[in-house]
């Protein structure tokens, strides 16, 4: 389970996050949601390590980045919104990168790459140098590199851009595997209509605060039959109006 | 670069006296030498990728602009070639009777041709595709010097006649094509100084090098650091070749110098210098978030400094083997191992380790 505890944070002096709470038990799927600028990647970059907290806690199955670094990191697995790729590293070679620095199995985790790979149709660019692929391509990359590993969190941001729609198809059907394989996830995104589809709870932010959190029904309590999309835009309108 | 031109022109100086008229294949080093120095010195359009957008209505002007392009490169141009080619001249000299008026006439032909060259120069700017252009601007200067080896009058006459020829062309201006030329001018001449030192935001290139995988695998200490680290210096043309090209430097430089001192000494500066290299390479997953995400219990700082240990004892090695006949050999094998690569590495973990 991932569980964050009065998280204040930002970058150097300037604190983004104020206070923000919430937790992702394993075998769910939260989307982290918030207009731009309302803190999503600051909460991400604190969460794998990339920020230190002002204030408050990050763990995962009570570790945190403090009490045991190496610990914390294994159980963690994170898709940015901007793949990020070596370019002297063949696709091959990436994976077995991620196969060392996880300590995986390799004959289990190249398994697992290559259904993953198959899925994705990357099987046969195994030797190719990731600048020479689309950006699509790239992110499906990323994709498979942490979905091969066996951490217990999966930490995506943005994930659906760039892919077509058969790969966003099939990323979706890849996370509620690894749900109902315990892994605990937190999504952020932008695509609302797929992630009242698939998102068991939800987070919603504004200026670094928590707004609202709960499952559809939970926020749906003062509207009713709204969407996703209707109950985001009332609470970001009435976050532009305050 | 100073080591470089430094040997190669002590080197020259000693070879020169065993130069005879008889060993007329020292004229195909005349040749290939006069050919290459025309090539320095291009038009320099300063032009940039958005001034098709922007200067699109100012088109008409691009006659101005040519005037004040060839204005500025081709005095500058002419000046490199001369300067490039009075090089040879001494070597010329030792094989073919010269006079002054020989060398007036050698003159007149290197600036007649440079002249033609040029104006070869703006055909590319018509069609920066059309490569005939540029094998043109190597074989119109190849065949002036085969014929001022043979006889500089009939070297003159070519040229004369060449520019003669070219003198009423007049190619039109295209934008895309004289951007694309402009882009891969300045390119060249960051990548010249690329060959020295590290020239930052240059596109990077890699090549996969697939024959060099037993080396990858020495170099790195089997941890994902030393893996990165391993591929990014061996597959990376900027970190890789960049050593490579030193080494070649220094080694040239060491080769021809008989005084043993001085012999020690390049190396321990040589050494010194190509370790400063390795400071880029460190600093090149900076910017990637993903192997400070890594559970790894090594450090990028440990991986690094064992990579750069033997790349440093393996050049040391090479240059000692290359000093052999020295009678400071024992000396620059033993204590420049110890003392030298030891010591330099000190330095570097004193400055890098703490830093990540």
């Amino acid at each position: 389970m991932l569980s964050i505890q009065h998280l204040v944070g930002g970058y150097s002096q300037l604190s983004v996050l104020h206070d923000v709470n919430f937790e992702v038990k394993s075998g769910e799927l939260v989307g982290l949601i918030g207009l731009n600028g309302a803190g999503k990647s600051t909460t991400i970059n604190h969460i794998i390590g990339m920020l230190t907290p002002q204030q408050g806690t990050i763990e995962i199955d009570g570790v945190s980045l403090k009490t045991d670094a190496n610990a914390y990191k294994q159980a963690l697995a994170y898709i940015p919104e901007t793949p990020i790729l070596y370019p002297e590293l063949t696709l091959r070679e990436h994976l077995d990168l991620v196969i060392k620095a996880y300590g995986l199995d390799e004959q289990v985790a190249w398994q697992r790459a290559d259904e993953l790979l198959t899925t994705f149709r990357l099987n046969n660019k195994l030797d190719w140098f990731p600048v020479d692929f689309s950006k699509g391509m790239k992110q499906k990359v990323m994709i498979c590199a942490a979905l091969m590993t066996d951490a217990k969190v999966l930490v995506i941001d943005e994930p659906f851009y760039g892919l077509d729609p058969l790969a966003v198809r099939d990323l979706l059907v890849l996370l509620e595997a690894k749900k109902q394989a315990g892994v605990a996830i937190l999504m952020s995104t932008h695509v609302l209509a797929t992630a009242q589809q698939y998102c068991d709870r939800f987070v919603l932010l504004a200026n670094g605060r928590v707004q609202a959190s709960g499952t559809l029904a939970e926020l749906q309590a003062e509207q009713p039959g709204a969407s996703l999309d209707e109950i985001y835009l009332q609470l970001a309108q009435g976050d532009q109006h305050a | 670069m100073f080591f470089l031109f430094g040997a190669a022109a002590f080197g020259y100086q000693g070879i020169l006296p065993q130069v005879t008229p008889q060993q007329w294949w020292w004229n195909v080093l005349v040749v290939v030498w006069l050919t290459i120095a025309v090539q320095w010195g291009r038009l320099a359009l300063f032009i940039k990728d958005p001034d098709p957008v922007f200067l699109l209505p100012q088109t008409s002007q691009t006659t101005t602009l040519m005037r004040e392009v060839k204005r500025y490169s081709y005095p500058l141009g002419l000046l490199l070639a001369w300067s490039w080619s009075v090089v040879a001249l001494p070597l010329y000299v030792r094989l073919h009777p010269v006079s002054w008026s020989t060398i007036g006439i050698l003159v007149v032909t290197i600036s007649l041709v440079k002249l033609t060259w040029f104006k070869l120069a703006q055909f590319r700017l018509v069609n920066q595709s059309n490569r005939g252009w540029q094998v043109l601007q190597w074989l119109w200067p190849g065949v002036i010097a085969i014929l001022i080896v043979m006889n500089p009058f009939f070297a003159v006459l070519g040229a004369s006649l060449g520019w003669l020829v070219s003198w009423r062309w007049q190619p039109e201006f295209n934008w895309r094509a004289a951007i694309e030329y402009e882009n891969e001018r300045l390119l060249s001449i960051y990548r010249f100084f690329n060959l020295f030192t590290d020239v930052p935001n240059l596109p990077i290139k890699v090549k996969r090098r697939r024959w060099l995988n037993w080396l990858i695998n020495w170099l790195s200490d089997g941890t994902v650091w030393g893996d990165l680290y391993a591929r990014a210096l061996v597959r990376q043309r900027d970190y890789g070749d960049l050593i490579v090209r030193l080494s070649l430097v220094v080694g040239i430089a060491v080769a021809v110098i008989p005084i043993p001192w001085v012999q020690t000494l390049l190396m321990v500066v040589g050494v010194y210098v190509i370790a400063g290299q390795f400071g880029p390479l460190f600093h090149h997953f900076d910017h990637n978030p993903m192997p400070q995400l890594y559970p790894t219990t090594t450090t990028a700082a440990t991986s690094w400094l064992q990579l750069v240990r033997k790349v440093l004892v393996i050049e040391w090695l090479g240059l000692s083997l290359i000093a052999w006949r020295s009678p400071w050999h024992w000396i620059n094998l033993v204590l420049g191992l110890i003392i030298v690569v030891g010591l330099i590495t000190w330095s570097l973990s004193k400055r890098y380790l703490k830093e990540k």
